[in-house]
């Protein structure tokens, strides 16, 4: 039940990073570090404050640091919950 | 649907100072300047002129020397970007270009255009010779098409000195809208002597040496050679693990219509180009990390691209590098800002500002600081690269560091 709790955050953590960030879905890896599919820290704040506000989540400042890939972010959002 | 994101997947350089992008960079940055006594005029002249050496490219020399350099180019870009062979052969070219192979080529050896030009009334064009295959601008971009085999879309754009970014902006807009994934446009012009005559009758061509932003400069020198970068669409890029340069973050083209040859004083058109680059990049005048300015040496543009910065960039034109590499390799035409865009990747690679030879004593009338001396190392993320040309023609466009 976790599980597929937190696939179905995945995908709507993918679709927001998709969408702000002007990326196809399928080239968001979710293991990769964000610069790599060019995601900036700029961008990253984007979409933290993007998922948050459609989540309706709280992403903590000292943890944003830590977020170097979109499963870290998942962790974090999971984490807060 | 936004924008589709763009980003630099390969690229290539021929110039006077190096045949490859890496040759021409480390060139550059050693301080080697392309000029020399200029070769092959159909007149005497004791000028100087950027010209390529050694450039004889075998299996094409029934090609004009500027198609020669585009289809060189496009050739070499492609290979850098490692394609596969179905993406490749469907790819649009861009070719930016002054002369095209019209004034540079074949026409300007023929007896036709000998005839021509002397003023005979009744002139038949032969169908079999050259006169007719280089007769028309077009014939740089279909001599791509043609040698290279493609199957896409071949397009001119004949914008002179700013040429080479309105290819890059143009192509950049078929991936943005999602017209294709990949793009092969930049620019290629050769030695012109009408070009080379043209700016000598202007006053407007150094008597030896190219000193971009200096109070003693005299004018540009004329050059040629060509740039292609391929763009690419990023998702299509980092789904194929491509190796990615850079991010082409925004562009920006103008045309203030101001007169055949003189620059808007104000450089009216010049900040329009680089207000709309910055614009559709999101990025304020403060982020920008150096600017790879049009630079040509000439009074008039100098001064008006030092206005037109100093009146986007406010107080940051003081603090921002700028610096133009025409001193080193001179005035490519139509292939310049392809040039200029390839150089500026690289400097975004190695983190370094290229320097502007020559330039001894900045003119103290300009509120920019120009880079001269050997360059600078320097934290890249944004540059900036200007583009400026007869008629009025402005781009400019922006190139992000990738991480």
């Amino acid at each position: 039940m976790e599980t597929l709790k937190s696939d179905a955050l995945r995908e709507q953590v993918i679709d927001i990073t998709a969408k702000i960030t002007s990326l196809s879905r399928e080239v968001i890896n979710v293991d990769v570090p964000l610069s790599k599919i060019g995601i900036d820290s700029l961008m990253a704040l984007s979409v933290v404050a993007a998922i948050e506000k459609q989540l309706k989540v709280n992403i903590p400042e000292k943890r944003l640091r830590g977020i170097k890939t979109i499963n870290d972010l998942v962790a974090v959002i999971t984490d807060g919950k | 649907m936004k924008r589709a994101r763009v980003v630099v997947t390969g690229f290539s350089a021929l110039t006077c100072i190096g045949l490859s992008a890496r040759k021409m960079w480390q060139a550059l940055i050693s301080g080697r300047c392309g000029a020399s006594p200029v070769e092959g005029l159909p007149f005497e002249s004791s000028g100087v002129a950027c010209q390529i050496k050694g450039f004889e490219p075998d299996g094409i020399e029934e090609f004009d020397r500027a198609s020669q350099l585009a289809i060189c180019g496009v050739r070499d870009a492609l290979e850098d970007a490692k394609l596969d062979r179905d993406t490749a052969l469907k790819v649009p070219v861009l070719v930016g270009t002054t002369m095209s192979g019209f004034f540079a080529g074949a026409l300007a050896r023929t007896s036709t255009t000998a005839a021509m030009l002397s003023g005979e009334s009744a002139v038949t064009m032969p169908t079999s010779d050259n006169s007719v295959r280089y007769g028309y601008c077009s014939s740089i971009s279909e001599a791509v098409i043609n040698h290279l085999g493609l199957s896409g879309v071949g397009i001119t754009v004949p914008t002179a000195c700013s040429a080479g970014n309105y290819a890059i902006a143009i192509g950049a807009q078929y991936i943005e809208r999602r017209s294709c994934e990949v793009v092969v446009c930049g620019g290629a012009d050769a030695f012109s002597p009408i070009a080379f005559a043209g700016f000598s009758r202007l006053k407007a061509m150094a008597a030896e040496i190219c000193r971009p932003f200096d109070q003693d400069r005299d004018g540009l020198l004329v050059s040629e050679g060509s740039a292609f970068l391929v763009l690419e669409n990023i998702s299509s890029a980092v789904k194929r693990g491509a190796h990615i340069y850079a991010e082409l973050a925004g562009y920006g083209m103008s045309c203030d219509g101001y007169h055949i040859t003189a620059p808007h004083p104000k450089g009216a058109g010049a900040q329009l180009a680089m207000e709309r680059t910055l614009k559709q990049a999101g990025v304020r005048p403060e982020e920008v990390d150096y600017i790879c300015a049009h630079g040509t040496g000439t009074f008039a543009n100098d001064r008006m691209e030092a206005e037109a910065i100093q009146t986007v960039f406010g107080g940051a034109a003081c603090t921002v590098p700028v610096s133009s590499i025409k001193s080193s390799l001179g005035h490519a035409m139509g292939a310049a800002s392809a040039i200029e865009a390839v150089v500026c990747i690289l400097a975004l690679q190695h983190q370094f500002v290229p320097p502007t030879l020559h330039c001894r004593y900045p003119d103290p009338e300009f509120a920019i600081r120009v880079v001269c001396g050997t360059g600078e190392p320097a934290e890249l993320t944004y540059v900036l690269s200007n583009a400026f040309a007869f008629g009025g023609n402005n781009a400019a466009i922006l190139l992000k560091r990738w991480s």
